[in-house]
């Protein structure tokens, strides 16, 4: 959907009519619309009366003021420019010489170098990965020996704390029979005690019994 | 008296001449003026806009290839420049300053162009500024729609939706009584 404003036909037509922007044939058409149509032509004059209305602004002068003094001067690049240009960017290729090289690896920018040889290079090179293999294994056979001996380590402590922790175990063990078996010796007692009063008790009743019974079988055979 | 044109005046200014851009400032700086007075309002305002255009110019002068005329070319800047500055100025532009007006008008005792000038920024104050630019680029200064269209960086049926919309709301208020009232 445009987001344009939606105005009259009617009122662009008068518009376009009063910008010369209609063609031969519409303008005829038009103006034969406008002797027809008293609202087209109230609408036409109202539409002159804004554009007279427009028309009427006077100029006024513009302020005094100095365009020269508040903006830097504006000037084309001259052949004058590009020589100072050329002699800069030459100035600076001089200074850069010492530290431009060419050699078999073709164009190096940088500081001075001694130069050196591919083949020197290679040798150079193969001694470094010598070196850099020699150094890995001694890296790693230390790092076995680390190892080794950290497990060793490891191996010991756990032996070590097994065997405390064992012996420790075995004396509470030692311990927890020592106390069961007391306990059961003194409640053995304690039966032992009960049974040997109970014992008597019933003997010094069978005897009293007994007695009861020898007194009246006597009384008996008195009588 | 020979007068230099336009592109003479410009190859001497950025080959380094003061005279010759002072020549071509004072050539367009009443009609930059009067462009910039309508579109804010404000003498000041208009003064301090037409100093920006002139500016924008000076910076964009060597990029001045002559494929339009120099005066299109202006109006293009100064359309842009117009249209940025009341963006920036927007709650102040609210009101036009029409009093100030009087500044160059009343001590000539020309009392009838105030009037006519008021009553043209009062009706240009109430159109948005989008629409505005159309119709100074249009009545006053006129460029056709395709140049306006150009200027703006807009198509053609908009810069003519703009301008009759802005026509249509003109003669909508102008028959209101506070707008008549206002205008008088």
């Amino acid at each position: 959907m445009s987001k344009q404003p939606v105005f009259d036909q009617i009122s662009q037509k008068i518009w376009d009519y009063l910008n010369h922007e209609l063609s031969e044939n519409e303008t005829i058409e038009f103006e034969k619309q406008l002797q027809s149509s008293t609202y087209l032509r109230q609408q036409l004059l109202e539409s002159e009366q804004i554009l007279k209305s427009m028309g009427r602004w006077e100029n006024q002068p513009a302020p005094d003021w100095d365009p020269q003094t508040f903006y830097p001067r504006p000037t084309k690049i001259r052949w004058t420019n590009w020589l100072s240009l050329g002699m800069a960017t030459a100035a600076l290729v001089f200074s850069l010489m010492p530290y431009i090289h060419i050699n078999e690896l073709g164009l190096v920018i940088g500081p001075p170098q001694e130069y050196v040889s591919k083949v020197d290079f290679k040798h150079q090179l193969e001694d470094f990965g010598w070196q850099q293999s020699l150094a890995v294994s001694e890296r790693i056979d230390q790092l076995k020996t680390d190892q080794s001996i950290n497990n060793r380590e490891l191996v010991s402590s756990i032996l070590t704390y097994s065997e405390t922790r064992r012996r420790s175990d075995l004396l509470q063990m030692a311990n927890w029979v020592s106390q069961e078996k007391e306990l059961n010796t003194a409640q053995q007692r304690q039966i032992v005690t009960w049974v040997q009063n109970e014992q008597r008790q019933d003997n010094s009743q069978l005897k009293a019994l007994w007695t009861q019974v020898v007194n009246q079988n006597n009384e008996v055979s008195n009588q | 008296m020979f007068k230099s044109s336009d592109q003479q005046l410009i190859d001497k200014a950025l080959s380094g001449s003061e005279r010759a851009w002072c020549k071509l400032v004072r050539r367009y700086q009443n009609e930059i003026y009067n462009h910039a007075y309508r579109m804010t309002g404000s003498s000041s305002d208009a003064s301090d806009l037409m100093q920006e255009i002139f500016l924008a110019i000076f910076r964009n002068l060597p990029g001045f290839r002559g494929d339009a005329k120099f005066r299109t070319w202006i109006y293009r800047i100064a359309s842009n420049r117009s249209i940025d500055y009341l963006r920036k100025k927007k709650p102040e532009i609210a009101d036009f300053e029409l009093d100030s007006l009087s500044d160059g008008l009343l001590l000539s005792d020309n009392l009838h162009q105030w009037q006519q000038n008021k009553i043209i920024l009062n009706l240009l104050s109430l159109i948005p500024d989008e629409q505005r630019v159309v119709i100074e680029l249009k009545f006053f200064q006129q460029f056709t729609f395709v140049e306006i269209a150009s200027q703006l960086g807009i198509s053609v049926n908009t810069a003519k939706t703009r301008m009759y919309s802005a026509l249509d709301r003109l003669k909508k208020l102008a028959g209101d009584d506070h707008v008549q009232a206002a205008c008088l």
